[in-house]
């Protein structure tokens, strides 16, 4: 946490939180009986974890394919306990280690890149009473009724460096600073959860955490390595031009004998343009000109690769970039519905051309502010839970490839997001006599409510489109006291790209059922290297041990 | 015949017998075929168990119950076919005297409104400790918390008046699991006070981070891989109306009817009681008459073909239930086991535990839920499903 003079408006702000508080307390609540709420006593837990996944694919754009995929071992430690019979502590502290993989190496990743030590989560909890409960620290906190994606889960960024099945989206959540107070309010019968959010983390925490940069190039045009859960690298050049080889062009330039550029236009995402193919030096200055920023190239008669000069602007620690919202839920005829509301930050970036492509190519990675409106809803039926979740976030920043129409590449768009889940548990007796099948089905739509003018996402060549469909189906059971369980999850996108992930558990009854060993296989499919989101991914499928231990 | 024979040659169980192996044949007209089984051969799950009877009475609910069941005596009226009664506060036995027409069904809406203490909760000195065994397996412990609020039928001093129940709650119901493998996992039950209308349930998931809405009208399914399901709790749990309800006898049982707390925990310090039933001396199980009422479920698709749940007449506390299979077959065998108390205003009361039984699998898990702090004055609201997963 660094302390800058700009934080002196938050700590006001948190002492007027913590007033308000008080003022709970003097006013009569009918939650505030004589009632003292017990004293929590001391724990310590945690859990050993190791994940081991092998690829069961080669990448075509590798030096090596060794196959070791992950080797992440975790200790996660937890400290709970009443300070007095109102205050208690929870400090939850992850350590995680993973060694140099082969298939990185001399991809630019840092050594102890995935390596970490540190509080996951820190706070102190307020219980004021039965009804009001206040938490100050770094916590994670998710909204919202969708298990597979993140509708209103909008609170805390995402550390997106480890992914795919091994992972589920709580290992990835990154925990921010926040004060968060939780309310009974019995005289409307519904419940209050409000978050207000300063930015203390350093500036890499702020936002979602991304597989550094594409792979390394070799000066013979082959790659070198990538990052592990990077995406396959050149498909942001295939879909356009249906080739590994393409030209990309700024306006004026007519590189000679190519007829895949498109003369006097600018295509591609703003990230990186790229040159594949063999080019004298002549025809490089002709083409890019002798100022540009930030590139270093290689000899005449190697492939030539340009990136722009990047620069990040990450949400600071004023007040005015503060992220805060608030979430209600209140049964109704047997629903329980509500609302929430979330001022934040996008967590991932879009890129804005500064001054021009002729200028050299400046790009500043934004983090726009955001609005998202929500509302969620579920009810029991006799068939079923149904679960429903929607986020609405108006005039959101996307990338666009018309720069011609947007020179900074940003349009905006009202966007929206819609979930509706079943859960459903039943027996199958035939198949197990004695324990039940649980059943998910989630649907997740995505909608872009204006045209689309080329929005693309960030630094590839996918297009968005105008809606896109994902269904998900889990089915699990589990046998002789869920000593053995077997699962079996699909994600289907209707762009033609998904995940298919079978998978066994097994606890003995060893240690007071406390080892367990799970084997997974992510298989991930696309009808193509583009497809979003799956698509992207389809080279990556790995088989993963997941042995843990928790004591 | 036979049972007039059971009858005729068993021995009467009399204070200081032990009835083991030896002698159980004697005494099968007392306990339910499965604990003759634990008596003679631990069924195969566990050793000989054998039974000291001690001089044990049953323990009586508290006096402000009394007292308040006393007033509902030809006041209350029933409607036999669903159950819905006239006249009644929820205060008290709706029938403290029992008499025909529809026994049956008096008898069981006196089982569902029985006593209960006006809340509970657990503090850190003694939680809930269960012991399981896989057939084959070791034993595994675990621990748990509980709390629970009723909000009419209040009668013990000081909090008889019903709480703010804007949502029709005849209880909420609060459990906090410990076990490291779903540490923290937390569920809320909330049951109405429209017998008509399903339970709701709710699970605070800590991978989630997120309280999700859960399924309840399949109460008769197996939790988390135990031979436990809503419906079997206390012996049996489930929506008044949508089962019938059958006195096919009426007979006087032994059973674990009133342990001492302070001895549960002096020798079993750590509350772990590491076997399917409980026995031995340290633990003396007493004569009382019961209800046997047989319980069978209105839905054809309902996994179990009937329950026999033993009903001790004086408390309404079941003794034991025999649940059967679609088959008619022996499926899961319940002792509850009663432990006397004091209510936090001082009221003698009590609280019932359960151990359950699967004969199919060989599974059992024996839950000690003795320790609990009854009356205490908890609010209305602590157990909504946006608080409860502070607790």
């Amino acid at each position: 946490m660094r302390f800058t003079k700009s934080m002196t408006p938050v700590f006001k702000v948190v002492a007027g939180m913590a007033v308000l508080a008080i003022l709970m307390i003097i006013f009569p609540h009918k939650g505030r009986a004589a009632f003292e709420m017990p004293k929590k006593s001391w724990e310590i837990d945690g859990f050993i974890r190791n994940n081991t996944g092998v690829w069961t694919e080669n990448w075509d754009y590798a030096e090596t394919n060794d196959p070791l995929a992950t080797c992440r071992n975790w200790l996660r430690l937890n400290l709970n306990g009443g300070i007095t019979r109102s205050l208690n502590l929870k400090a939850e502290v992850l350590a995680v280690y993973e060694p140099e993989y082969p298939r990185e190496r001399g991809g630019g990743i840092k050594a102890n890149e995935y390596n970490s030590f540190d509080f996951r989560e820190l706070r102190l909890d307020w219980r004021i009473n039965p009804s009001n409960t206040l938490r100050f620290g770094r916590q994670i906190v998710n909204w919202g009724e969708s298990l597979s994606a993140r509708v209103g889960d909008v609170i805390n960024p995402q550390d997106m460096r480890f992914d795919l099945g091994f992972t589920n989206l709580e290992d990835t959540r990154m925990p921010i600073w926040m004060v968060r107070g939780l309310h009974q309010l019995s005289f409307i019968n519904s419940s209050l959860d409000w978050v207000f959010s300063p930015y203390m983390e350093p500036d890499r925490y702020r936002v979602n955490r991304i597989p550094s940069a594409a792979a390394t190039v070799n000066s013979d045009g082959s790659f070198k390595a990538a990052p592990r859960f990077a995406t396959y690298p050149e498909t942001r050049i295939e879909e356009m031009f249906g080739t590994h080889n393409a030209m990309i062009a700024i306006p004026g330039a007519a590189p000679g004998g190519s007829t895949l550029v498109i003369p006097g236009a600018v295509v591609g995402p703003p990230l990186c343009y790229m040159y594949m193919g063999p080019i004298a030096a002549a025809t490089a200055t002709g083409m890019f000109g002798t100022a540009f920023a930030g590139t270093p190239y290689p000899a005449v008669g190697a492939y030539l690769v340009r990136v722009p000069k990047v620069t990040y602007d990450y949400p600071d620690s004023s007040l005015s970039d503060a992220r805060y919202g608030f979430k209600t839920s209140t049964p109704i005829a047997g629903w329980q519905a509500g609302v929430y509301f979330w001022h934040g930050n996008e967590y991932s970036p879009t890129m804005r051309v500064k001054g021009g492509l002729a200028a050299g190519l400046n790009i500043v990675a934004e983090y726009p502010d955001q609005n998202v409106y929500g509302f969620t809803a579920n009810k029991n039926f006799s068939f079923g839970v149904l679960a429903f979740d929607g986020a609405y976030r108006p005039n959101r920043h996307f990338n666009t490839t018309d720069l011609v129409k947007n020179p900074e590449a940003i349009v905006e768009k009202d966007h929206l997001l819609a979930q509706a889940r079943l859960n459903k548990e039943f027996m199958i007796r035939k198949l197990n006599p004695f324990a039940t099948f649980s059943l998910i089905v989630e649907y997740v739509g995505e909608f872009i409510l204006d045209d689309l003018d080329d929005i693309h996402v960030p630094t590839y060549f996918i297009p968005y489109h105008k809606d896109s469909h994902t269904l998900l189906t889990s089915l699990s059971t589990g046998y002789r006291a869920n000593m053995y369980k077997y699962g079996l999850t699909l994600i289907y996108n209707a762009q033609g790209s998904g995940l298919f992930q079978p998978e066994f558990t097994y606890t003995p009854d060893i240690l007071n059922s406390e080892l367990s060993f799970k084997i997974q296989w992510a298989d991930v499919f696309g009808k193509n290297d583009y497809n979003y989101p799956y698509g992207l991914m389809r080279d990556s499928d790995m088989i993963i041990l997941t042995t843990q231990y928790n004591f | 015949m036979l049972f007039f024979s059971s009858v005729l040659t068993a021995a009467v169980p009399k204070p200081g017998d032990v009835i083991d192996s030896s002698n159980v044949a004697q005494y099968t007209y007392y306990f339910p075929a499965f604990m003759v089984g634990f008596i003679k051969n631990g069924n195969d799950m566990t050793e000989s168990s054998p039974i000291h009877v001690g001089d044990i009475k049953t323990p009586l609910p508290p006096e402000s119950f009394r007292k308040a069941s006393e007033k509902n005596i030809g006041k209350v009226t029933i409607n036999p076919d669903d159950l819905s009664l006239t006249g009644f506060d929820f205060c008290g036995y709706p029938f403290p005297e029992v008499k025909e027409p529809h026994k049956s069904e008096k008898i069981i809406v006196n089982y569902y409104y029985k006593w209960r203490p006006a809340d509970y909760y657990y503090d850190d000195k003694r939680i809930i400790t269960s012991a399981s065994q896989r057939k084959g397996g070791r034993i595994v412990r675990s621990t748990s918390k509980a709390a629970c609020i009723v909000f009419v039928g209040r009668t013990a001093p000081g909090f008889q008046k019903n709480l703010d129940n804007p949502n029709g709650l005849y209880w909420a119901q609060f459990n906090h699991y410990m076990q490291l493998a779903f540490k923290d996992l937390k569920t809320l039950q909330w049951r109405y006070l429209d017998t008509k209308k399903d339970d709701d349930l709710w699970s605070y998931i800590p991978t989630l981070r997120r309280t999700l809405r859960m399924l309840s009208s399949e109460k008769a399914n197996p939790i988390n891989g135990t031979p436990l399901t809503y419906d079997d709790f206390f012996g049996f749990d489930g929506k008044l109306s949508q089962f019938t309800y059958k006195i096919i006898a009426e007979k006087t049982m032994l059973g674990n009817i009133a342990m001492d707390e302070e001895v549960l925990y002096k020798k079993h310090p750590d509350g772990y009681y590491d076997y399917p039933v409980f026995h031995g001396p340290d633990f003396p199980y007493g004569i009382a008459d019961t209800y046997v009422v047989e319980v069978k479920p209105k839905d054809p698709r309902y996994p179990e073909s009937k329950k026999v749940i033993y009903m001790n007449k004086i408390n309404y506390q079941n003794m034991y239930s025999e649940i059967f299979d679609r088959n008619g077959e022996l499926w899961k065998g319940l002792q509850m086991n009663v432990v006397k108390k004091k209510t936090t205003p001082g009221e003698d009361s009590y609280f019932s535990s359960q151990s359950d039984i699967d004969f199919k699998t060989g599974y059992w898990i024996q839950i000690n839920g003795a320790a609990n702090v009854q009356d205490n004055g908890l609010p209305a609201d602590a157990l909504t499903p946006g608080m409860f997963y502070t607790w």
